[in-house]
């Protein structure tokens, strides 16, 4: 079972995407920060991570930085859900590695597609 | 002493005079011409103080009067109006190329060369014996050093030796060049040298002199017995008391003098290249006279005490040094008397050939030449007769010493003098002041005031000396006992001075005024006195002013200048005249009229204005000019520069406006840039809600056997997501009115206790479902401001608090003080505080969400930046005290009463 953290600082948007990844059978990690995010990865090393970029304490782009530059989380995938949809914060993203970069208000279908697609 | 020795000083003095006068204009003090630092030209000045008062203050002084002293502060009262019209004389001069005072006269009434000639005449006729007066103390001062009598037979060669020796000097000195408004820098540098000369000597005389004389008093005798003394002296000497109407009579004519006498105009006027030279001698001069009077009274008493009565007291200065058997000192005195009266016959003979040759010869010469070649011969006679002028001046001089003045005082014949160019007072300052003043006025002024002058104050002096019979003085002329010539009209009592100028004075005042409004003026005459008393409104326009409407051609113009100057200078002037104001300048053309106009004004420089207008009529066809037409041009002209003024503010506004709109724009740009980050904000802030929205919606949809507590969840958080959306609409239309300023305040009184407790138990409910505790200090503080504001503020400021609280051991505290005027209303918490980093954000609408990647608290939104608002708009402000994990402290402060 694929191990799946969401982390954003807005309740509605975590609670909506864990009922859809438990629905798709994942195991699903809440962080409602970026020091919670950063402390269930280090530990519990999920194969996927969804991400906001703005977030009170540490950024989501620190977090991905951090994901891709550690040898122990190389098969991690990164997926940005954020509301900075300008072209330039979406090529930032891909940039530092992540594999997906979503806007929101986003498509909870595409969304899952996505995330099936990079866990094959 | 030997007289050699004398003679050798005395030429090897004028030599000295003569090197520095001609080299001067090569020397230089820190760059720049000595002969043109202000200093020099105001010590010139002070040729004002002649061998009269270096010898003649302590012979009036001596017989115990004080009178001098109101010779000298004649001129120091006047000084500051001196200033004002000198300004005006200045400019009127140098535009007019005005060279004497003769020819100001004749120029301000229409070039008139009776006027001209009379005022010569008279000038002459008050002059003469004042220089006489200098002859007369540089060869008494001469007899005494050399142990002559004064008792001679037939001839005084001595003086007759010194007048031709001044005669070649003068000569020298003044009438070596024609043109170019007969300054003398040179001379001015020499005629200063003597001022700091008479000055040093009479101040080191002057020391000497009282040192030693308090010395040989204090032997044997107490301080206080010399004061004593000194107070003794004067009264025994004092014949009258002191009288006012004598001061003020010789004030007066002293001020007048100071500014009429031909070496002074010689020197405030022609000799001055800038007006901004007169600031300077406006106080050196008045300084000077102090400085060189301060030693007189002691010099006199001394003379009393040492010399006995008997004595010429005119020569105390140089009785003194000599009674001492300080022959050096005498000799020093001897100098300092010869500079004071050099530099005067020099000045004065200088200004007075120039108008022996300016207004009385030539314009005789050029009524009559009606062809170049006459005029041309007064071009080449003009040097030999001003050369003749000196020469006939200083003779005159002479022979009015040889059989007049021997046996006057000096200082009564420099006060007659004094009241002799007082009479053109009139004509001088009511020409330059009043518009109606005409010729027939001054005309009958000068001579009425002239005839009175010498009746009372010439003729008198001719009784005395027997030239007259007695009997007019005694019986009055025509043994008409109203025309006694010492108490004119039964006017008794009064010193001879005072009656003479009181009475001169008076009728020439009358006549110019009442003549001057009785009769007509010429349009001439209308056009000059336009420009000297509008001088300082014309003087931009006028070397550029069409003043003749005839017809010339250019080759005769030259020619006529060419008499005057030569042909070099003639075509140079010329020249350069076309191509400063862009005038044709072909040898067949037509002279243009503003060329006419600069070759009169150069040739009254050279030969006086009326001459000058007569020459340039040889060459003219011309017709009338009325005042009309030359203040039309004059005005035209004017208004070509009012408009250029016009077009240069206009420019320098527009200028001013390009850069205001820089400015706009940039500001613009700014405000562009941050709406732009309020737009990101804004929709940022929007995203969030919706995208809950979307994603319940779409889980929703798919999941249609989903639970139905999950579902009422879901749709609840659809709506509350709506909702927050509406609210944040309605903020930024709020917020939006705010920053447009549209936002008024209602205002009201109220308690503001009040408030606070309505807005707690409005969120009642919340604080109860919390279990938290707000607690609120109990206040009063009745406030002027608007209530619903104040209200929206502490809604904000404390359901904030309360969301931040923990559950069940929240707390919140409301505390309200009133420091001088201003309300401080503190909510604080116990919350998780707030991070420094976000306390000057958290009140800023924007948070830049271009380069942000921290988000702000959330639930903040655009609340605290309203608040923020209301506060500044009630003249207060908001602010925030945090520490992270200790609770926050939130403070608003506004005036008590806000009066609108």
């Amino acid at each position: 079972m694929y191990k799946i953290l969401i982390a954003d600082d807005e309740p509605n948007i975590l609670l909506s995407l864990e009922f859809l990844m438990r629905k798709s059978g994942y195991n699903v990690f809440i962080a409602r920060n970026g020091s919670e995010a950063m402390e269930i990865i280090n530990r519990d090393k999920p194969q996927l991570v969804v991400l906001d970029i703005m977030m009170p304490d540490i950024d989501g782009y620190q977090i991905c930085t951090h994901i891709k530059s550690s040898k122990e989380l190389s098969d991690c995938k990164v997926v940005f859900l954020s509301a900075k949809a300008k072209e330039g914060d979406i090529k930032k993203g891909l940039e530092i590695g992540a594999d997906a970069y979503l806007t929101k208000p986003f498509s909870t279908r595409v969304l899952m597609q996505k995330i099936s697609e990079l866990l094959k | 002493m030997n007289p050699v020795i004398l003679s050798i000083v005395f030429v090897a003095y004028l030599l000295l005079l003569f090197f520095i006068a001609f080299k001067a204009e090569g020397w230089k003090w820190k760059g720049r011409k000595i002969t043109s630092l202000p200093l020099v030209y105001a010590l010139s000045v002070s040729v004002f103080c002649t061998a009269w008062t270096f010898y003649g203050s302590l012979g009036s002084a001596s017989t115990g009067s004080l009178n001098f002293l109101a010779v000298y502060l004649g001129p120091t009262i006047m000084a500051p109006l001196g200033f004002l019209l000198l300004k005006k004389l200045v400019r009127v001069c140098k535009l007019q190329q005005i060279t004497s005072l003769a020819d100001l006269i004749s120029s301000r009434y229409g070039k008139n060369i009776s006027l001209g000639s009379i005022v010569t005449v008279c000038c002459f006729i008050g002059i003469v014996p004042y220089l006489s007066l200098q002859l007369k103390a540089i060869s008494e001062s001469f007899r005494i050093l050399g142990g002559y009598s004064f008792d001679y037979k037939g001839v005084d060669t001595i003086a007759l030796v010194i007048s031709f020796v001044l005669i070649g000097f003068t000569v020298l000195f003044g009438s070596r060049k024609t043109l170019t408004s007969e300054q003398h820098s040179g001379l001015l540098a020499a005629v200063a040298f003597e001022s700091i000369v008479k000055l040093f000597v009479f101040l080191l005389a002057g020391l000497i002199i009282s040192y030693l004389a308090w010395n040989s008093l204090s032997v044997g005798l107490n301080s206080d017995r010399i004061v004593s003394g000194f107070a003794s002296f004067f009264k025994e000497k004092e014949h009258s008391t002191f009288n006012f109407g004598d001061w003020f009579w010789v004030a007066l004519i002293s001020g007048f003098a100071s500014i009429l006498l031909p070496r002074m105009f010689q020197i405030n006027v022609v000799e001055n290249d800038s007006e901004h030279n007169l600031t300077h001698s406006v106080w050196v001069f008045p300084f000077y006279l102090l400085l060189i009077n301060i030693f007189v009274l002691p010099i006199a008493y001394a003379g009393y005490l040492f010399l006995g009565n008997n004595t010429i007291t005119d020569y105390t200065l140089l009785l003194l040094p000599l009674k001492y058997n300080l022959p050096w000192l005498a000799v020093f005195v001897f100098i300092g008397g010869i500079s004071a009266a050099t530099s005067m016959v020099i000045v004065e003979t200088i200004a007075l050939s120039t108008m022996f040759s300016n207004s009385l010869v030539i314009p005789f010469l050029a009524r009559q030449a009606n062809s170049n070649s006459k005029i041309s011969s007064i071009g080449n006679s003009t040097l030999f007769i001003r050369k003749f002028g000196v020469f006939f001046t200083i003779l005159s001089a002479y022979l009015y010493y040889e059989f007049v003045s021997h046996y006057t005082s000096l200082i009564s014949i420099g006060l007659i003098s004094f009241v002799s160019v007082a009479q053109f007072a009139p004509s001088v300052f009511g020409g330059l002041y009043w518009k109606s003043g005409n010729k027939y006025g001054a005309l009958s002024g000068i001579i009425i005031g002239f005839v009175v002058w010498f009746f009372t104050l010439i003729v008198p002096s001719l009784a005395q000396n027997n030239i007259l019979s007695r009997d007019i003085i005694d019986y009055g002329l025509f043994h008409l006992a109203w025309l006694k010539p010492n108490s004119l009209f039964g006017l008794d009592g009064w010193g001879s001075i005072a009656h003479a100028s009181f009475w001169s004075l008076l009728f020439n005042f009358g006549c110019y005024i009442v003549v001057s409004v009785w009769t007509n003026q010429t349009e001439e005459e209308k056009a000059q006195a336009e420009l000297f008393v509008d001088i300082f409104k014309y003087s931009e326009v006028y070397e550029s002013s069409v003043v003749y409407k005839g017809v010339a051609y250019i080759p005769d113009v030259k020619a006529l200048l060419a008499n005057f100057v030569g042909d070099v200078r003639a075509n140079n002037l010329i020249n350069a005249f076309s191509k400063r104001h862009k005038i044709e300048n072909d040898i067949s053309a037509k002279a243009d009229p503003r060329m006419v106009a600069f070759v009169e004004r150069t040739l009254s420089g050279i030969v006086g204005s009326a001459s000058s207008r007569l020459m340039v009529a040889t060459v003219v066809k011309e017709e009338e000019v009325s005042v009309q037409e030359l203040m039309g041009v004059l005005k035209e002209s004017q208004s070509l520069i009012a408009l250029n003024n016009e077009l240069k503010r206009k420019t320098i506004e527009l200028n001013n406006t390009k850069s205001d709109l820089e400015d706009t724009n940039r500001k613009l740009i700014q405000l562009d840039e941050l709406k732009d980050d309020f737009l990101t904000t804004v929709t940022h802030e929007l995203r969030t809600p919706i995208t809950s929205i979307r994603a319940f919606s779409e889980i929703l949809y798919d999941n249609p056997d989903m639970e139905i507590e999950d579902r009422q969840h879901y749709t609840n958080i659809i709506t509350r997501e709506t909702e927050r959306i509406t609210r944040l609409i309605a903020q930024v239309l709020d917020l939006e009115k705010y920053e447009s300023g549209r936002q008024k305040l209602h205002l009201t009184r109220f308690d503001l206790y009040d408030v606070v407790i309505s807005v707690i138990e409005g969120m009642q409910q919340l604080v109860a479902e919390k279990q938290i505790n707000i607690n609120v200090t109990e206040f009063s503080h009745l406030v002027i401001a608007d209530e619903d504001k104040i209200t929206q503020v502490l809604i904000n400021l404390i359901s904030n608090a309360v969301k931040f609280v923990p559950q069940n051991t929240g707390e919140i505290s409301i505390e309200c003080s009133l420091v001088s005027g201003m309300i401080n209303l503190v909510v604080s918490d116990n919350g998780k505080g707030i991070d420094p980093q976000f306390h000057e954000l958290i009140f800023d609408k924007f948070y830049q969400a271009e380069n942000q990647t921290i988000r702000k608290p959330k639930g903040s939104g655009l609340g605290l930046a309203i608040c923020k608002k209301i506060m500044q708009l009630h003249g207060g402000d908001i602010s925030l005290r945090s520490i992270l994990g200790q609770g926050s402290e939130f403070t608003i402060i506004f005036p008590i009463n806000r009066e609108v």
